[in-house]
């Protein structure tokens, strides 16, 4: 049974972990705005030229 | 048919009509979304066109040098939300932000201008957080280049900073719940042998262990989460008040330190679960509390918006503005008795102003040609030419406003509430201390218990919220119908009034109906255009009457001088005109008792203008419900008695009539009604300033002109005064709504303290209760108010 003492304090550790992770992502903003990321990952990188969009049409 | 002949432009969408441009294969409706396109398309950001059909924003004329004050480094301090050698962050709200091409034009503001070094957008709240080298874009150049392609900033310098003090705040506050809820969920955990009765079977060591682990979870909850309460609390002790967070503060200590000695003492488990569970709700239930409010709170600018307007001079003509569509270089008129609404350069005219809303100094200084004048002051002799130099600061007169108190009436409900919360608290103490002594002679783990969930679930909460919400809502519902209140206090007031007074011309009179007749030795055309252009110099009805009938020509007058209630003295070259009552004229008393302005040039009496009145339409009806209302009405007016029969004739109603009133003799019948009388005094804010101040609730009625005194507690526009009986049967309702609130609130403290004295209460679940009853009687409060507006047609 002693072996629940070990188990709890990994517990804890990993428990606290989140809550330091919470602690981060609070205080790096990410609570801030839900809607906007999701929109961003969809844009490209690159430009795209006039002269090629041009050359599309 | 016309529907297809017009296409959609190409950049917003709108229809092209008279401003139609082609360019490139594309329409657009005028040359601003063409600009756009080709900046844009130039800049190899044509995909702002292929993540939405027609994303742009639609080109209004935009006005150049707007952001002119951006260049002002007090301005730019205030702005920035992060500075450093030459990079600067700034966080700008963008109204326009609507769709995902906006996101991501404005994400890639860098290819546009290389001084931009980055940009998020925040959708949900429009707002940009933009970095930039100072060095390459100022924050002006910036503002302008974003007004370029559409997206127009918002820049406000007062709300920046507390909205950005507010977010900060409820981080801290979702951090707190979390370490709450980390503390809450383990210390759960570990008194789960404790729950299930396993202390028999389970070894003595790990009840021992698990006790300690509780206390040490226990800790970060009470220091770190609950430490708002305690501070406040200590604050609030040290200055001997007794606080809202005393009792809880005082419940959270006692059940920290019992549990610690129970744990420590090995006499039992403690209740470091309950603590740190109902830390947790308590900041959850706060955390909803706050949302709750911010969500149904009033708009922060409800009386920002002032029913005002001044005479702006145009090319040769004139024209009534509002006050918020003044801008910087505007020409405006200021008559005698006018308030400044802005600051600004004097171009014409003398200038005597009044500057006691401002500096409280009553004696009016001069001011010369080219002289600045401060927004807030009052002109108080003749008419006066100034230029802006600033727009109009809604925000600045709404604080004279509030400033001006005149020393603040105090409210009976306010006064209740300090009492009431005070000698609640102090009442909770003492029963939850008998809790704790009756239960110490049974068992004095549960006494613990008990005291605490006594504490937690009482809450005065409610009795102290549930007036300003329920004011305020009303304060909100009042201004939609265009009907501004200086303060919450106001509502109250208008609630238990006992007389209304009347000032007669201007306020039940109609000033855009009069009859003026003329009666005396002819004048000509100059002398006609001098009594014009002074005339024109007051505000007073009369005087408004006369120059409306007459519309001659401006003749610059070398000096004006306004004798309130008396009349106007005007001088060009040696030739001295007067206009005004008959006494003011001649010295000697009118044999005949109409209204009238005398009019003298040189000394000589000339004649008479004889004015009519009429009164607005459906006051009969009014003025009977407010009798009905149990209300005495009264009527004040400056002119002579022979409008007296008529109007008993008329109105029959009004009880009492005081004629010939000179401005302090309405102060005095004001006064001199008592302390019994509550009075609501309603008038034009001209001559009755005074009685206005010194009635129990002044309302200004406003009728397109700068009446404005900062004396009174309310400003109705003049179309709405027939609506009266409803605003104070209203201000009733909210009243009585407010006392059903406090009865609810008191039930559910009795019911709870009961349970709660019984030990029949756990504290966790008094925690979950506590924020939740103040939540339901504001939105009561809320709802309720809203519903009963609705329905009688004020919403």
């Amino acid at each position: 049974m002693k072996v629940i003492i070990l188990l709890i304090g990994c517990s804890l550790v990993l428990a606290l972990g989140f809550l330091a992770a919470f602690f981060w992502s609070v205080k790096s903003g990410q609570h801030e705005d839900l809607h906007t990321p999701g929109v961003r990952m969809l844009f490209d990188d690159e430009l795209t030229n006039k002269t090629n969009k041009e050359q599309h049409d | 048919m016309d529907r297809s002949v017009i296409s959609a432009c190409f950049h917003c969408g709108s229809d092209c009509r008279e401003t139609h441009v082609v360019s490139g294969g594309h329409d657009f409706c005028c040359q601003g979304c063409k600009t756009v396109h080709d900046i844009l398309s130039a800049n190899g950001l044509s995909d702002y066109y292929k993540f939405e059909d027609k994303p742009g924003v639609s080109f209004a004329n935009r006005a150049k040098e707007e952001f002119a004050y951006l260049d002002s480094p007090e301005v730019l301090a205030k702005l920035y939300s992060f500075e450093q050698d030459d990079m600067a962050e700034v966080v700008l709200r963008l109204p326009e932000i609507h769709c995902s091409s906006c996101i991501w034009l404005l994400e890639n503001l860098n290819k546009l201008h290389p001084g931009v070094l980055q940009t998020r957008v925040q959708f949900l709240q429009k707002e940009a957080s933009i970095r930039f080298d100072k060095e390459l874009i100022s924050l002006r150049e910036l503002a302008e280049l974003l007004d370029s392609i559409g997206y127009k900033p918002d820049i406000s310098l007062e709300s920046s900073h507390t909205e950005k003090n507010g977010k900060r705040k409820s981080n801290a506050l979702i951090l707190k719940i979390a370490v709450a809820g980390f503390c809450f969920g383990n210390a759960m955990l570990f008194s789960f042998p404790e729950y299930f009765g396993l202390n028999s079977i389970s070894d003595a060591a790990f009840k021992q262990v698990f006790g300690y682990l509780n206390f040490v979870l226990a800790i970060p909850a009470l220091l770190y989460s609950g430490r708002d309460y305690l501070i406040s609390a200590w604050k609030a002790m040290r200055k001997r008040v007794v606080h809202i967070n005393v009792p809880l503060a005082l419940g959270m200590t006692a059940l920290f330190s019992w549990s610690t000695y129970e744990i420590f003492s090995g006499t039992g488990a403690g209740y470091f679960d309950s603590l740190t569970g109902l830390i947790f709700f308590l900041l959850v239930g706060k955390w909803f509390q706050e949302r709750t409010y911010e969500h149904i709170s009033f708009d922060r600018d409800y009386r920002s918006y002032f029913p005002l307007a001044v005479t702006k001079m145009g090319n040769g003509s004139e024209e009534v503005t509002l006050l918020d569509k003044l801008q910087e270089g505007d020409r405006i008129r200021i008559k005698s008795g006018e308030l400044i609404p802005a600051d600004g350069i004097l171009l014409s005219g003398r200038g005597m102003i009044d500057y006691s809303f401002v500096t409280g100094e009553s004696v009016p200084v001069h001011k010369g040609l080219g002289e600045m004048l401060y927004a807030g002051g009052r002109q108080t002799e003749g008419i006066l030419e100034m230029e802006l130099t600033r727009e109009v600061s809604q925000s600045k007169l709404t604080r004279l406003w509030n400033l001006y108190d005149g020393g603040e009436k105090e409210t009976v409900l306010k006064t209740f509430t300090d009492k009431v919360s005070k000698y609640f608290t102090l009442g909770l103490i003492l029963i939850a201390t008998a809790t704790l002594a009756v239960w110490a002679f049974i068992d004095v783990s549960t006494a613990f218990f008990a005291f605490t969930s006594v504490l937690i679930v009482a809450c005065p909460c409610a009795l102290a919220l549930s007036t300003p919400f329920a004011t305020g809502n009303a304060m909100r519902i009042f201004g939609k119908s265009e009907f501004y209140l200086k303060n919450t206090g106001v509502v109250e007031r208008m609630s238990h009034l006992t007389r209304v007074v009347f000032d007669k011309t201007g306020t039940i009179t109609d000033r855009n109906q009069v009859d003026v007749k003329y009666r005396g030795k002819e004048l000509n055309d100059l002398e006609l255009d001098l009594i014009y252009t002074l005339t024109r110099s007051s505000n007073h009805p009369l005087s408004q009457a006369v120059s409306a009938h007459l519309e001659g020509e401006l003749i610059p007058l070398d000096g004006v001088s306004e004798f309130p209630g008396k009349g106007l003295k005007g001088i060009v070259g040696d030739l001295e005109i007067r206009v005004g009552s008959h006494e003011f004229i001649t010295g000697e008393k009118a044999t005949f008792a109409n209204t009238h302005v005398a009019v003298s040039i040189d000394g000589q009496l000339r004649g008479h203008y004889f004015i009519q009145n009429h009164y607005r339409g459906g006051l009969k009806n009014m003025f009977r419900k407010l009798r009905s209302m149990g209300l005495q009405l009264a009527l004040f007016s400056g002119d002579g008695e022979s409008e007296k029969k008529r109007i008993r004739s008329k109105f029959p109603q009004i009880s009492e009539l005081q004629f010939n009133c000179e401005p302090e003799d309405k102060l005095s019948g004001v006064e001199s009604y008592g302390p019994n009388e509550h009075v609501l005094m309603v008038g034009d804010g001209l001559n009755d300033a005074g009685a206005l101040a010194a009635s129990e609730v002044g309302i200004v009625v406003s009728e397109e002109v700068n009446n404005f005194t900062p004396a009174a507690d309310g400003i109705l526009r003049s179309d709405h005064l027939l609506r009266l009986p409803e605003y104070l049967r209203f201000s009733k309702t909210v009243m009585k709504v407010i006392y059903v609130s406090f009865g609810l609130s008191i039930l559910y403290n009795i019911v709870g303290i009961s349970f709660a004295v019984q030990g029949m209460l756990s504290p966790v679940i008094a925690a979950i209760l506590m924020p939740l009853s103040s939540i339901s009687v504001v939105v009561f409060n809320t709802i309720t108010t809203n519903i009963i507006a609705r329905r009688r047609g004020l919403l």
